[in-house]
């Protein structure tokens, strides 16, 4: 048996007749097309990844980049207005809006969504009016609270007090390291919260501060705040903190992040030193 | 312009291979794929856009055939992967569909019988022995286009060889491989030919 012979006789390519090639100026034009078309993929995938509040890059990169785009083609206002936010907040904030541009301090009108994101924590309205936190690390304190009191919430952001203790450890899910913990150091006093009702309308857990346990993925502190549900002169109280411990492993969230509380007044309460 | 003509040259360089090697990656991808005349000439195509965007890294011949073939592997696999990401069920019938009916010849029963046991060669032998036997590369030409040594180039293709005539043989018909001893004891030219 000619195994050669069998095997060359089953070519496919053999029993037909090859067409001529093109010629070449179809393919450089279709190379041309096609680093068009790469441009704007990576334009629109630069784009979904912010509007999804899944941003890899890091924000100061996209602001970079997009401000350079934009300087180029002369829209001086948008430019400008990035550049002031960023001067205003300590983190590089992008402001993406459905209708005019919109920057942080900025009432947001009704009826259409707007995120703002940084590096530190993403603030997304959506159209019916709910706004969702999503924080990653502790950053920029004062521009988040510019951010949520631009979409209409009266709220107070504030540091949360935190002292870290040598002991070693490790965290469910994660091989085990040798972490130093940070541990909020004192609770807010509960006195002026609003009742509970109140609060179930207003905010709404989506995740706290941990992981999905055993590889589950990396679960970013996530609150809905229902803006509308707040009642007349009450605020919306946010503590946040460094990271609960010193080196994070790779993609675990470098925060500690305190319930959203709803108060009846603009007074901050008491932190009351934990004591064991 | 220095620049220009080293544009001017590198475009006339793109040229020629292109000339050269279009009907040699058309029938690469063709024997490859479900037998679609125009879906290959989009693939070959793009084979030719990537290796436009890349024609810094065209080698010198005679290294750029072989080159292209890598290329033109590349975008087949990116291709394949697309598919099955698509829908791998789709994918599966699709695939079923090419070894079973659509590509040239596939009406013929013994060229079909032929094909089907390729079909039950490692992936990694197949590959070989098709780049050998009908893309008529040698085995260093293969070995670049694999990422591999051309010794194992022709170490697949023997067995890929050696596994055809065992699948095709009648049952009654079938003989022990030759002892390893007796291709050895053949001159190294020879050896390669098997």
């Amino acid at each position: 048996m000619n195994i050669d012979q069998l095997v060359r006789d089953a070519d496919p390519a053999a029993l037909i007749t090859i067409p001529d090639p093109p010629h070449v100026g179809a393919i450089m034009a279709l190379g041309r097309a096609s680093q068009r078309r790469r441009r704007r993929q990576l334009g629109a995938a630069v784009r979904e990844a912010v509007r999804g509040g899944q941003l890899d890059i890091p924000a100061e990169q996209v602001v970079h980049r997009s401000r350079a785009i934009r300087a180029r083609r002369r829209i001086p206002a948008l430019a400008g207005g990035l550049a002031a936010a960023a001067a205003a907040t300590a983190a590089a904030a992008l402001v993406l809006a459905g209708g005019p541009a919109a920057v942080p301090g900025r009432q947001a009108t009704a009826g259409h969504a707007r995120t703002v994101v940084t590096a530190a924590w993403t603030v997304r309205e959506a159209a019916d009016g709910t706004v969702t936190i999503t924080l990653r690390e502790y950053a920029d304190p004062a521009g988040l609270q510019q951010t949520l009191r631009a979409d209409g919430i009266n709220a107070i952001v504030r540091r949360m007090p935190s002292q870290t203790t040598a002991r070693p450890g490790s965290l469910p899910g994660f091989p085990k390291l040798p972490l130093r913990k940070v541990a909020p150091s004192c609770s807010y006093a509960t006195t002026n919260n609003a009742p509970p009702a109140v609060q179930r309308a207003v905010v709404t857990i989506v995740f706290q501060d941990f992981p999905a346990p055993h590889g589950g993925g990396t679960r970013l502190s996530t609150f809905i705040i229902h803006p509308g549900a707040m009642p007349r002169g009450s605020a919306l109280f946010l503590p946040y903190g460094t990271g609960i411990m010193l080196a994070p492993p790779p993609g675990y969230p470098h925060v500690k992040a305190g319930d959203p509380v709803v108060l009846n007044n603009d007074t901050v309460p008491a932190c009351v030193p934990v004591t064991k | 312009m220095p620049g220009s003509s080293h544009a001017q040259g590198s475009d006339d360089r793109f040229e020629t291979l292109y000339r050269n090697s279009y009907k040699a990656i058309f029938g690469y991808v063709l024997r490859r794929s479900d037998g679609d005349l125009d879906a290959v000439a989009d693939l070959v195509a793009e084979v030719f856009v990537v290796a436009l965007r890349r024609h810094d890294a065209i080698p010198p011949p005679p290294l750029d055939r072989p080159w292209l073939y890598g290329v033109a592997r590349r975008v087949l696999l990116d291709h394949q992967r697309r598919r099955s990401r698509r829908s791998r069920l789709e994918s599966r019938l699709r695939t079923q569909a090419a070894v079973g009916e659509t590509r040239p010849g596939d009406d013929e029963p013994s060229l079909l019988r032929v094909r089907a046991a390729m079909e039950q060669l490692r992936p990694a032998a197949r590959e070989a022995l098709q780049l050998v036997a009908w893309d008529g590369l040698s085995h260093a030409e293969a070995a670049q286009v694999l990422g591999c040594t051309p010794n194992a180039v022709a170490l697949r293709v023997h067995k890929a060889k050696a596994r055809l005539r065992d699948i095709l043989s009648p049952p009654s018909m079938k003989v022990p491989d030759p002892a390893p001893g007796l291709t050895h004891a053949l001159p190294r030219s020879s050896r390669s030919r098997i």
